[in-house]
C-alpha cells in the first residue's frame, strides 16, 4: 500500500481548517453584523416558535395585530427611554409623566370645550413641559439623572393623584380620540402605522444628523464632547424634553386605548420601557444602541404577556417569566461582548 | 553592616511597541535610601512597577534574600514586603485612617468576625506614633493634608511590615516643610533597617535624603553612585542627559520674529497652579512649553481653553480681549486643545473616525439639521489622507485604531474645525516611536501652513525638536524663556528648579 505523503494529510488538514474557519467567520460576521441586535431577534423568534408549537392560536393574524396594538404605547416610551439612555442618562419618571398626561387629557376632553386636535397639542406641550423640568434639575441643579427623574416620578405622579383624587375619569364611547386606539385604515390599527412612521423617523434623525450623533457622543464620551466646544447642557435639555414629549404621545395612544384618564395609567411602564430598551442591545452606561432593538424588546416583551395569556398562566407566573427572559437576554449579550 | 536584602538583575521590560526597560540592575540593602533618578520615559515608574509586582519583567531575575522569586500581582510582592506608594494616592477618602491602615486586615473580637474598633484605632494610632506624627486614627481622609495622607500611605505599608518601601515621586505635591517632615520620617525608617527607593525628580531633595543614586537614561542603566558631599545637582544633571544630546540639534525651522502676534497671555493665575504666567504666541509659531508633571501645564492650556476658569489675568487674541467661559468659547475663537488624556477627554472610543472627526463640526457639514454625509465622508477623507491616518474605513471605532493613529483623528478633528492656535498636551503620550515622528512632521508642517502651536510635553528633547521658542514652566511659573537655542542641560536646570532666571 502506498502511504499518503505526510505533507498530503497536513495540506488536507489545513484545507479543511480553512474552510470551518471561512463558515464561522461567515456565521460570526452574519451576527456581528446584527451588532448588539443579535440576542433580541433570536429571543423574539424563539418565544415565536415555542407559542406556535403550545397554542394554536397564537400564530394567526388576528393575534398579530393585537400584540402590535398592545405594544404601541410602550413602544412610543421606549424610543424615548432609548434616546435618554444612548445619551448616558436615565428617565424614571416617565410613566408618572404619562398618567398626569392621560389624566390632563382625558379631564380637557370630558370637561372642557377645547376641540380635540388643540388637547392633544396641549398634552404634547405638557409633556415637552415635564422633560425640560427633568432636564432642568440635571443640568442646572447638576442632579444626577436617576435621583432627578426618581424626585419628578414621585411628584408628578402625586399631581396626577391630587387633580383626579385618585379617581379614574371615564371617556364617553363615541368619543374620536378611540379612533387612534381602535380606529384602521384597511386593516392596520392606526397606533401601528404611527409607531412604525416614529420608529423610521427617529432611527433616521440619530443617524443622519449632527443632533443624533451628538446623542451617541455624549453617552460616548460627555468629556470629549464638552472639550469639542459643545453645548453639553443644552443638548441634554434637549434630549429630556424628547422624552417628555414620547411620554405624552405614549399617553395619549394609552388614553384612546384604554378609554380613561386614571392616575395609574401608565404605571410600571418605566421598568418595560427600560427592560425593553436594554433588551434590544441599548449599553446602559449609553453611547451605544438603537431604536430598532428597542422595538425588538418591547415586542419581546409583548410576546410573553401574550402568549402565556392564551396560554391560560396565571398573570403572576408571566412577570416572573418576563424578568427572567430580561436577564437571559441580557447576559448572552454581555457575554458576547465581553468575548470581543 | 548594610546587607543586601533584593537584587534586580538585568531587567527588560517590553511594552507593545516600547522597550521600557533595558537590561537595568538594581541592588536594594537594608536601612539605604537608594533615589531613582532620570527624565521622563527613563524608566523610573516601570522600574519601581516591576519590583513592586504591578506587571511582571519580561527578561532578568529578582532574588530575594538568595531565592529568586517571580511576582505578576502585588499581593506577592507585598508577601515579601516591598510596597510601593503610588504617585497619585491610593486611600479611600470616605474612610478613616484606621480603616484606610488596616483595610481587609482588621483585628476582630476573639473567634468572632465582629471588627474591634477599639483595637483598630489604638494599633493605628500606635504606628502613626512611631512616624511621629500625632494624626487622629478616627479621621476621615478626605480631612487631611496630602503630606498626611502620605504619612498614612506609610503607616499602612509599616502596618504590612514592609521591607522595602518604594515611593514615586512623594513630594511632587508636598511644601517644604512638608517634605522636612517626610526626610524625618525616612531616617527614622532607614534607622529601624528599612530599604526606601525614592523616585523623583528634585534633585536638591535627592542630594539631601539619598544615601545613593542610580541613574536612568533611554531605559538603560547610567550607573549607580554614593551620594558623597561634593556631589552637585549640575553632575547629577549631566549624568541624566548622555553626552551627544547635550549639543543643540538644529530643527531647520526659522525663527520668525517678526510675524504678528496672534495670541498672547498675561500674569494668568489658577488656583495655586499656575503663577502669574505671560507669553506671546506668533502665526505660524511653535512655542514649546517645557515642564514637569504637575507643573501647571495642563492647567494653563485648560485656562486657554475655557475648561478652568483663570482667578486673574488677561488673554488678548489678534489683540482682542478674549474671556474663555467654556470651550464652546474658544472653539468660536478658533482654538483648539488636543487633550493630554486621549481616550478620557479627547475621542469618543464607541464611536467611528467619522464620527470623532465630525464632532465639533456638524453644523459645517449639514444642510438644515441634516448632515451631508457625502460632503463630510469627502472631506473626513481628504483630511485622513493628508494626516496619513492607517485606517481600514472611515466608519472603524477608534477604540481600534493604535495609539499615534487615534491622536491623528484629535487633530484632524480640530483641522476640520479650522482652528488657527492649536493646544497639545503631551500629544506623543503613549505613542510609538514611528508615529512620534510623524506627530513631529504634522506639528512643523501645519506651523508651516500658518497655524500657531502651543506644544507642551514634559519630554524636553521632543520640545527641543519641534519648537521655536521654549518657555519653561516649573511650579506654576514661566521660570524662563530661551532666547537662544536651548540646550537639554539647560532645560532640565530649569525645568527642575535647579535654575532660576527670574529670582
Amino acid at each position: 500500500m502506498q502511504p499518503v505523503p505526510e505533507t498530503a494529510i497536513y495540506e488536507a488538514d489545513k484545507k479543511a481548517a480553512k474552510t470551518n474557519i471561512q463558515a464561522l467567520d461567515v456565521i460570526k460576521r452574519g451576527y456581528g453584523k446584527l451588532g448588539n441586535l443579535g440576542s433580541v431577534l433570536i429571543a423574539t423568534i424563539l418565544l415565536i416558535i415555542i407559542f406556535s408549537i403550545l397554542s394554536p392560536y397564537f400564530l394567526t393574524l388576528n393575534n398579530f395585530v393585537n400584540i402590535f396594538r398592545q405594544s404601541a404605547p410602550l413602544a412610543m416610551v421606549a424610543v424615548g427611554i432609548t434616546i435618554v439612555i444612548i445619551s448616558g442618562g436615565i428617565d424614571l419618571s416617565i410613566a408618572s409623566s404619562i398618567s398626569l398626561c392621560s389624566v390632563i387629557l382625558a379631564m380637557l376632553i370630558k370637561n372642557t370645550d377645547v376641540p380635540l386636535f388643540f388637547s392633544v397639542i396641549l398634552v404634547f406641550i405638557l409633556g415637552i413641559l415635564l422633560g425640560l423640568f427633568n432636564g432642568f434639575l440635571i443640568t442646572l441643579l447638576k442632579i444626577p439623572p436617576i435621583i432627578a427623574t426618581l424626585a419628578t416620578a414621585m411628584t408628578f405622579s402625586g399631581i396626577a393623584f391630587t387633580i383626579t383624587q385618585g379617581y379614574s375619569i371615564n371617556l364617553p364611547a363615541d368619543n374620536a380620540i378611540r379612533y387612534l386606539g381602535s380606529g384602521k385604515i384597511w386593516l392596520i390599527p392606526v397606533s401601528i402605522i404611527l409607531v412604525v412612521i416614529i420608529y423610521f423617523v427617529i432611527q433616521w434623525i440619530l443617524q443622519n444628523t449632527g443632533f443624533g450623533r451628538l446623542i451617541y457622543g455624549l453617552g460616548g464620551n460627555v468629556e470629549a464632547v464638552y472639550l469639542s466646544g459643545i453645548s453639553v447642557r443644552k443638548y441634554t435639555l434637549i434630549i429630556y424634553m424628547i422624552c417628555g414629549f414620547f411620554a405624552a404621545f405614549a399617553s395619549i395612544l394609552l388614553t384612546a386605548r384604554v378609554a380613561n384618564g386614571h392616575p395609574n395609567n401608565g404605571g410600571g411602564m418605566e421598568m418595560d420601557a427600560i427592560a425593553a430598551t436594554v433588551l434590544g442591545g441599548t449599553s446602559i452606561y449609553g453611547g451605544v444602541g438603537s431604536v430598532w432593538g428597542a422595538l425588538f424588546g418591547v415586542l419581546t416583551m409583548t410576546i410573553i404577556i401574550n402568549g402565556l395569556n392564551l396560554l391560560n398562566i396565571n398573570p403572576y407566573i408571566q412577570v416572573i417569566v418576563k424578568g427572567l427572559v430580561l436577564a437571559a437576554a441580557v447576559a448572552v449579550s454581555s457575554f458576547r461582548t465581553v468575548k470581543r | 553592616m548594610d546587607k543586601t536584602i533584593c537584587e534586580m538583575q538585568h531587567i527588560d521590560k517590553i511594552f507593545p511597541g516600547t522597550q521600557a526597560l533595558n537590561d537595568v540592575s538594581l541592588t536594594i540593602r537594608t536601612g539605604e535610601i537608594q533615589a531613582v533618578i532620570g527624565t521622563n520615559g527613563s524608566g523610573k515608574s516601570t522600574l519601581a512597577n516591576i519590583l513592586a509586582g504591578t506587571f511582571p519583567q519580561t527578561e532578568g531575575d529578582i532574588i530575594f534574600n538568595g531565592e529568586t522569586v517571580f511576582f505578576d500581582h502585588p499581593s506577592q510582592a507585598i508577601k515579601k514586603g516591598v510596597v510601593l506608594i503610588h504617585q497619585e494616592l491610593k486611600l479611600m477618602a470616605e474612610m478613616t485612617v484606621a480603616e484606610n491602615i488596616f483595610f481587609g486586615r482588621f483585628s476582630t473580637y476573639k473567634n468572632s468576625p465582629v471588627i474591634n474598633w477599639k483595637e483598630v484605632n489604638r494599633k493605628a494610632a500606635e504606628i502613626l506614633q512611631e512616624l511621629g506624627t500625632n494624626i487622629d486614627p478616627t479621621r476621615k481622609i478626605s480631612k487631611l493634608s496630602i503630606a498626611e495622607r502620605q504619612l498614612v500611605e506609610i503607616a499602612k505599608a509599616l502596618s504590612k511590615e514592609a521591607a522595602i518601601l518604594v515611593m514615586d515621586e512623594p513630594t511632587a505635591s508636598l511644601t517644604f516643610d512638608e517634605v522636612e517632615m517626610l526626610f524625618k520620617v525616612m531616617r527614622d525608617l532607614k534607622k529601624k533597617g528599612i530599604a526606601v527607593i525614592y523616585i523623583s525628580h528634585r534633585l536638591e531633595e535627592i542630594l539631601e535624603i539619598s544615601d545613593c543614586i542610580t541613574v536612568l537614561e533611554d531605559s538603560k542603566l547610567v550607573t549607580t553612585i554614593k551620594n558623597t558631599p561634593d556631589l552637585t545637582k549640575e553632575d547629577l544633571v549631566k549624568l541624566m542627559i548622555p553626552k551627544e544630546k547635550t549639543r543643540v540639534t538644529n530643527n531647520n525651522r526659522t525663527r520668525e520674529i517678526d510675524r504678528p502676534v496672534v495670541f498672547s497671555a498675561h500674569n494668568i493665575c489658577y488656583s495655586n497652579k499656575v503663577k502669574d504666567f505671560s507669553f506671546e504666541l506668533r502665526k505660524g509659531e511653535v512655542l514649546g512649553i517645557a515642564g514637569l508633571m504637575g507643573a501647571g501645564r495642563t492647567e494653563l492650556l485648560k485656562c486657554i481653553f475655557g475648561a478652568l476658569k483663570i482667578k486673574s489675568g488677561e488673554f488678548y487674541i489678534n489683540g482682542k480681549p478674549y474671556k474663555p467661559n467654556s470651550p464652546k468659547t474658544a472653539f468660536e475663537n478658533r482654538i483648539a486643545l488636543i487633550s493630554e488624556d486621549r481616550k478620557a477627554e479627547g475621542l469618543i472610543l464607541s464611536m467611528s473616525i467619522m464620527d470623532n472627526m465630525l464632532i465639533p463640526n456638524f453644523a459645517k457639514y449639514s444642510r438644515g439639521p441634516i448632515i451631508r454625509k457625502a460632503k463630510a465622508r469627502a472631506e473626513v477623507k481628504e483630511q485622513a489622507e493628508s494626516l496619513k491616518l492607517r485606517y481600514d474605513k472611515l466608519t472603524t471605532n477608534v477604540s481600534s485604531l493604535s495609539g499615534g493613529n487615534q491622536q491623528k483623528v484629535v487633530i484632524g478633528k480640530w483641522l476640520m474645525a479650522n482652528s488657527d492656535i492649536i493646544l497639545m498636551d503631551e500629544p506623543t503620550r503613549g505613542i510609538d516611536v514611528g508615529s512620534k515622528a510623524e506627530i513631529y512632521e504634522l506639528v512643523d508642517k501645519l506651523s508651516r501652513e500658518g497655524k500657531s502651536i502651543i506644544f507642551v510635553s514634559s519630554e524636553l528633547e521632543e520640545v527641543q525638536k519641534v519648537s521655536d521658542r521654549i518657555v519653561v514652566m516649573y511650579n506654576g511659573q514661566n521660570i524662563h524663556e530661551f532666547k537662544q537655542n536651548a540646550t537639554l542641560e539647560e532645560m532640565v536646570q530649569y525645568a527642575t528648579g535647579s535654575r532660576n532666571s527670574n529670582l
